[in-house]
């Protein structure tokens, strides 16, 4: 940690602070729905945002790939096409992220900037910037330090704020993290070296909470990525899957799709709309053959792409942070850490 | 710039397990769905539909402005014009002294299907009035009701979540009922003992205890074999007496052939012990009166073997559709009033008089089927009626013959294509209102986006139409309907008053719901009469001397693919596109062994042969059938209706081409 | 690409009826700058859009070296290709790509050719066909193997009658069912490996086809010492964008619409779903 990279603020400077943020770009934040679930939404006051809260079911990824994504502008006169793509320029400042929501999105950034850059993708992510909450007090279902998404990042956000007794911790991570500083500097003050120790110990205190929590992920690597898992298991395994998709819909790292025209007054909208890999007909080829007919084939496919080594060297990490949504999620039982596991030891109990 | 958005409580559209979800929009469009993790029955896991549910309001074929049909082409016109018109065709059929149906439906509110049916008893003055997918759900009820008069729904998937052994009767219920088959993988992980049963193995199948396999009209008698293996068992006699009287089949050897004495021993006996067991019961291929009789036996068994009185113990039929509770609790049948009440019930009449401002016919009318031949007007509401019919051909048919068929949908299905009138109604993303789940939970929908064009929420449509027909109350609001079913139906008001009424939902029983003693003895004879139809036709199969050897059986009575719901959701129709792309004239499933002896391949025609007709059909082979039994999908019962006619399984013979 | 998801518009020039239910269509950019722009090899492909209905991947069955046009061969399908049957020339579709790895054409340099195709398996070699015959001192003996279930089914019957008449390549065509008038071979397309005269070490293969008909040439070509790496095919998988990104198309790591569709049988043998 440089030391102008530490800073620090009083927690009733926070509100005057976002609220400038708030009128140069959108601000994004946990948000207490009306019925006890917690929601990224748009916020206008920092008073709407949640300070202390489980994470959100939802995790912010839709604010860079939402779940109906308008791609092209369609419109069609007299026989002759217009096209016109969509370009959201929107500024956004998402605030509050948890740390394993905020590596998910360092994911999705590089699976779209691999190989041929997603312009509409990147478009959105260089305005957004992403400030995260270090986890103080980890949430019962996630194992992010599995992944080491967490509890607290090491790089990747424009800004980590660490919550101390009176004052906000604030680690700068980029340029972009910087200048949502600007204007404000003289709430900010280097962070001193008490406050850099107390934040240490918050750190320890919360990779403590994982006491003997280990990480199974190598494990299932070798076994995946050398086709070393057993029929057999996958069979059981798919057993237990209801194919709801939603373990790949809730999945911060997860970002398959397909893509459609929806009809609108004067033409057409081509929409990018998140699909699933665990639904039967995502390969179903239009002769009726299905490369991947089984639960068990679609399961395997998932964990592939989510552990084995092959993707693990192009995208540079598992793709799961740890979050622990799609424990919450599952119609079944077959969630990352029980497939893991499974995985593992080569047998499934249910 | 400030985009508006916002993530909007609802219950999910599709199946009746009453899901919670969020459905999201983005100025003012729909995009997407969030589960709610703080929902008492979904608590965050949502099914493939579930996930999908904003899709068909979004992508699907929406009406959106009034259609009168003039000389065969629909014209869009303005709302006085179409709703003049509607009325003006009413009213000539009823002075030609001919008859007019309405049809409710599982697909609409609560607060529709109760002005549908105050359309029908109160404007139009006539009993003819029913929705799609009662009479099984109803069957269903009834028959549970016989035996177990204390049939408490009220948390039924939690408790079967912990329940230690499980009967399931089912079609597969991972598709009809996902959350239903959460809680019992849930069980089952737990360690509770599953037994399934039913003419194949499902995805269900494959974590149970035991399977017992038989084929329809073996569900009765399996019953009664329950029942009189629980006689034995019980070690308190009167529990189980006459559990195994009165069943429409006394005793049946041929049809439990394929259960082992000592298979139903051991699952009767884990019934029996168990501190908690479930019984869940599925709407199958059945007829109704027959599904009565199956339900009564299950109950039976139930009350017999003390587990009902158990805390946590679970009875539960599961209606098809997300109101198809709700539709039969608001009056949408042909026998009884809102609430479940008995036609003859003077309060229930008072308290409608009151809420309706005029009088009403409380005649028994006619139900779906006899409705479709002898009406000649038919409204009908969010619904595309020949999906849910013995024959969708039929139906379709029966649709196009009518003087006047007035539509009320969101979308443009084949129905409202047939119809004389077209009324754009919200979809069930742009509605506010309640609907009921199979707990019996009382829940709102609320309206996430207005309804686009000219389309109207369906109340609004529904209190038009009655005021051009003459009636004078109108509503404000759907909660002013709401308001009203509160007065008329009183269990609707003591459950929203109770103290645990949460945002989520409140619980309503209504006793009433449960008996129909017109229909009980209508019923059972027409059980005794179609079991005995379908023991012939396995004696035919097993006897095997009579050149038919293989038992064809209709498996399911409601299937997704072609609702609107689901076709109009590019996520949902992929693979059901292309069934009926692939299979575009149907197809019957046989066991692969049985295939294999006659030299049938996966994908070929084969002729099958029936003492009705014949018909040549592909064959696809599945592992999971039992031998000697072929399997029709609920959606191709028309291609095989040579064979079957009407009926829901047939003994056949089966010709290698 | 400038937006890897927005197409550009192309008018239809004409279409020509291949068998009852394929198509040959001959497109073009509008934008004619656009079109002159367009650098594509044989065997990559291009999304296609009927606007409103919706996006499909087709291979361009034209060559390189004839750039007035583009072509796509057209199988009815899906509701795509259904949507497309139903255009004609002057209607606009719109185009991405182009997109997929194609033949590596170097690699062929010197060497001895044989395309082995079946049915709808003939467009995505025609390209790389005319190609090599534009080239044709480039390249040694080119040999076509082509066969359908009937001769309706058949593909180009012009270029089969021109390749025919030519002296620098042999083309050996075969039918699984004859009808009245057909006088060629009856039988199926590995019939035609004992009719050819074969080099396994200095020749390049091309197959494709349907599946079951791969798998018997492919075993066939390897039991007579072909090399699996130089047995070359295409595979065809379900896609939605074509780039990569959405992860329909994905074999193991591979993306059938990055990596390929163009593979040796080697990769493809290793290949984990």
């Amino acid at each position: 940690m440089r030391p102008d990279d530490a800073l620090s603020i009083a927690r009733e400077d926070l509100p005057e602070w976002l609220a400038l943020l708030g009128t140069r770009a959108q601000m994004i934040a946990p948000t207490s729905g009306p019925h006890g679930d917690v929601f990224y939404s748009p916020v206008s006051s920092p008073d709407e945002i949640l300070w202390e809260f489980e994470n959100s079911l939802q995790p912010p990824k839709r604010f860079l790939l939402p779940q109906t994504d308008p791609l092209v502008k369609i419109h069609s006169d007299g026989g002759r096409f217009h096209l016109e793509p969509v370009c959201d320029d929107r500024r956004q400042i998402l605030v509050n992220l948890r740390s394993c929501d905020l590596k998910g999105l360092l994911y999705l950034e590089r699976v779209h900037t691999y190989d041929l850059p997603d312009p509409s993708y990147l478009r959105r992510s260089e305005n957004r910037s992403l400030v995260s909450l270090a986890c103080t007090e980890p949430c019962p279902p996630g194992f992010c330090i599995c992944c080491d998404a967490g509890p607290f990042l090491r790089h990747g956000f424009d800004l980590q704020m660490t919550m101390l007794s009176d004052r906000m911790f604030v680690e700068v991570g980029s340029d972009k993290g910087r200048s949502l500083l600007e204007g404000a500097e003289s709430m900010f003050r280097p962070a001193t070296p008490d406050e850099i120790a107390k934040r240490e110990a918050l750190e320890a205190a919360a990779r403590d909470h994982f006491k003997t929590e280990t990480c199974h992920f190598g494990s299932a690597m070798r076994r995946i990525s050398t086709g070393r898992v057993a029929e057999e298991l996958w069979e059981a395994m798919g057993d237990w899957c209801l194919e709801c998709g939603g373990c790949t819909l809730i999945c911060p790292t997860c970002y398959c799709f397909s893509v459609k025209d929806r009809r609108v007054d004067e033409g057409w909208v081509r929409c990018r709309t998140w699909d699933s890999c665990q639904y039967a007909a995502f390969t179903l080829e239009a002769s009726g053959h299905n490369p991947r007919p089984g639960r068990k084939d679609r399961m395997k496919r998932r964990f592939f792409h989510k552990v084995s080594a092959q993707y693990y060297q192009r995208d540079g990490d598992v793709g799961c942070v740890g979050c622990g949504r799609c424990i919450k999620v599952c119609m079944g039982t077959t969630n990352m850490p029980a497939v893991v596991e499974a995985i593992r030891k080569g047998e499934w109990h249910g | 710039m400030e985009a508006g958005e916002a993530n909007v409580l609802t219950v999910c559209p599709f199946c009746a397990c009453g899901c919670g979800l969020y459905l999201q929009q983005v100025d003012a469009v729909l995009t997407g769905v969030t589960p709610s993790e703080h929902h008492p029955v979904s608590r965050g896991r949502l099914c493939t539909r579930g996930w999908a549910a904003h899709e068909a309001s979004l992508w699907g074929h929406r009406l959106t402005r009034p259609l009168v049909r003039h000389g065969g082409i629909h014209e869009p016109t303005d709302w006085h014009t179409a709703l003049r018109h509607a009325a003006n065709l009413l009213t000539d059929i009823l002075a030609s002294g001919s008859s007019i149906g309405v049809l409710g439906s599982g697909r609409a509110t609560n607060e529709e299907n109760f002005l549908a049916v105050r359309l029908a008893r109160g404007a139009l003055r006539t009993g003819h009035v029913d929705s799609c997918t009662r009479a099984s759900y109803q069957a269903l009820l009834a028959g549970v009701s016989e035996s177990a008069s204390a049939c408490n729904l009220d948390s039924a998937l939690k408790d079967t979540a912990h329940c230690e052994v499980i009967l399931l009767l089912e079609g597969d219920i991972a598709d009809t009922h996902p959350q239903a088959a959460h809680a019992i993988m849930k069980a089952v992980q737990r360690g509770a003992r599953l037994v399934t049963m039913g003419p194949v193995k499902t995805r269900m199948s494959r974590l149970a205890w035991l399977h017992l396999p038989f084929v329809p009209g073996g569900e009765s008698a399996v019953a009664a074999k329950f029942a009189s293996v629980a006689e034995r068992a019980t070690s308190d006699n009167r529990a189980a007496d006459g559990m195994a009287a009165n069943l429409p089949v006394g005793s049946l050897p041929a049809s439990t052939h394929l259960i082992s004495s000592a298979q139903l021993q051991r699952a009767v006996e884990a019934y029996t012990r168990a501190s908690r067991a479930a019984i869940v019961l599925a709407p199958t291929s059945a007829a109704a009166p027959w599904l009565r009789a199956i339900a009564t036996a299950f109950a039976r068994l139930a009350a017999g073997t003390r587990q009902l009185q158990r805390p946590g113990s679970v009875l539960l039929p599961l209606p098809c559709r997300s109101n198809t509770r709700g539709a039969l609790e608001m009056g949408a049948a042909p026998h009884c009033l809102p609430g479940c009440r008995a036609l003859t019930d003077d309060a229930a009449r008072s308290r409608l008089l009151r809420v309706w401002g005029s009088e009403l016919a409380a005649e028994r009318g006619l139900d779906i089927e006899a409705m479709l031949s002898e009406v000649r007007g038919l409204i009908v509401l969010a619904d595309d009626p020949p999906l849910a019919l013995t024959s969708e051909e039929a139906g379709r048919r029966a649709l196009s013959k009518l003087e006047c068929l007035i539509v009320l949908d969101a979308f443009a299905t084949p129905t409202a294509e047939l119809s004389h009138v077209a009324l754009p109604i919200g979809s069930s993303a742009e509605t506010d209102g309640t609907v009921t789940s199979m707990e019996g939970r009382i829940q709102e929908v609320r309206a996430c986006t207005p309804p686009p064009g000219e389309a109207r929420p369906g109340w609004w449509v529904l209190n038009e139409l009655a005021a051009a027909l003459g009636m004078s109350k109108t509503h404000e609001s759907a909660q002013d309907v709401f308001h009203d079913i509160l007065v008329a139906v009183p269990e609707y008001a003591s459950a929203v008053s109770s103290e645990e009424s949460t945002p989520h939902g409140c619980l309503g029983v209504l006793p009433g719901i449960l008996g129909d003693p017109q229909a009980k003895v209508a019923e059972s004879a027409g059980a005794r009469d179609s079991s005995r139809e379908a023991l012939a036709a396995l004696r035919t199969a097993v006897d095997g001397t009579v050149g038919f050897p293989f038992l064809l059986v209709q498996v399911g009575s409601f299937e997704w693919e072609d609702d609107a719901l689901v076709a109009f959701s590019p996520t949902l129709s992929r693979d059901h596109r292309s069934r009926s792309r692939l299979w575009p004239d149907g197809y019957v499933q046989m066991n692969t062994g049985d295939a294999d002896r006659l030299g049938i391949r996966d994908g070929w025609r084969a002729r099958i042969t029936s003492d009705r007709g014949e018909v040549v059909i592909p064959v696809r082979l599945c592992e999971d059938v039992e031998p000697a039994m072929m399997l029709v999908p609920f959606a191709f019962r028309d291609q095989l209706e040579p064979v079957l006619k009407c009926e829901v399984m047939a003994a056949v013979n089966v010709e290698r081409i | 690409m400038a937006d890897l998801f927005s197409p550009s518009v192309s008018t239809i020039l004409s279409e020509r009826d291949e068998t009852p239910d394929t198509r040959t269509y001959q497109l073009r950019f509008r934008d004619s700058q656009e079109h002159e722009r367009f650098v594509f090899r044989p065997g990559q492909f291009l999304e296609l859009s009927v606007f409103g209905v919706g996006e499909a991947p087709f291979c361009l069955a034209s060559s390189p070296t004839r750039r007035q046009f583009l072509e796509v061969t057209v199988r009815r399908t899906g509701q795509v290709t259904d949507a497309l049957h139903a255009l004609g020339p002057g209607d606009e579709i719109g185009v991405r790509g182009p997109c997929g790895n194609g033949f590596d054409l170097a690699a062929a340099e010197g060497h001895d050719l044989l395309f082995i195709a079946g049915g709808i398996g003939l467009p995505p070699l025609r390209g790389l066909i005319w190609n090599i015959l534009d080239e044709r001192d480039r390249f040694g003996r080119v040999t076509i193997l082509y066969g359908a279930r009937t001769p309706t089914d058949l593909v180009y019957k012009d270029e089969l009658q021109l390749w025919q008449g030519r002296d620098d390549i042999e083309l050996f065509v075969t039918v699984d069912q004859a009808e009245p008038g057909w006088e060629g071979n009856v039988g199926m397309v590995p019939i035609l490996l004992e009719m050819a005269e074969l080099r396994p070490a200095s020749t390049l293969t091309y197959v494709c086809g349907p599946p079951i008909m791969i798998k018997f040439v492919i075993q066939d070509l390897l039991m007579r010492g072909f090399a699996e790496e130089r047995v070359i095919s295409t595979l065809e998988r379900t896609m939605q964008c074509g780039v990569g990104k959405c992860n329909h198309c994905c074999i193991g790591h591979l993306y059938v619409c990055r990596d390929g569709p163009v593979f040796n049988y080697r990769q493809i043998r290793e290949m984990v779903e």
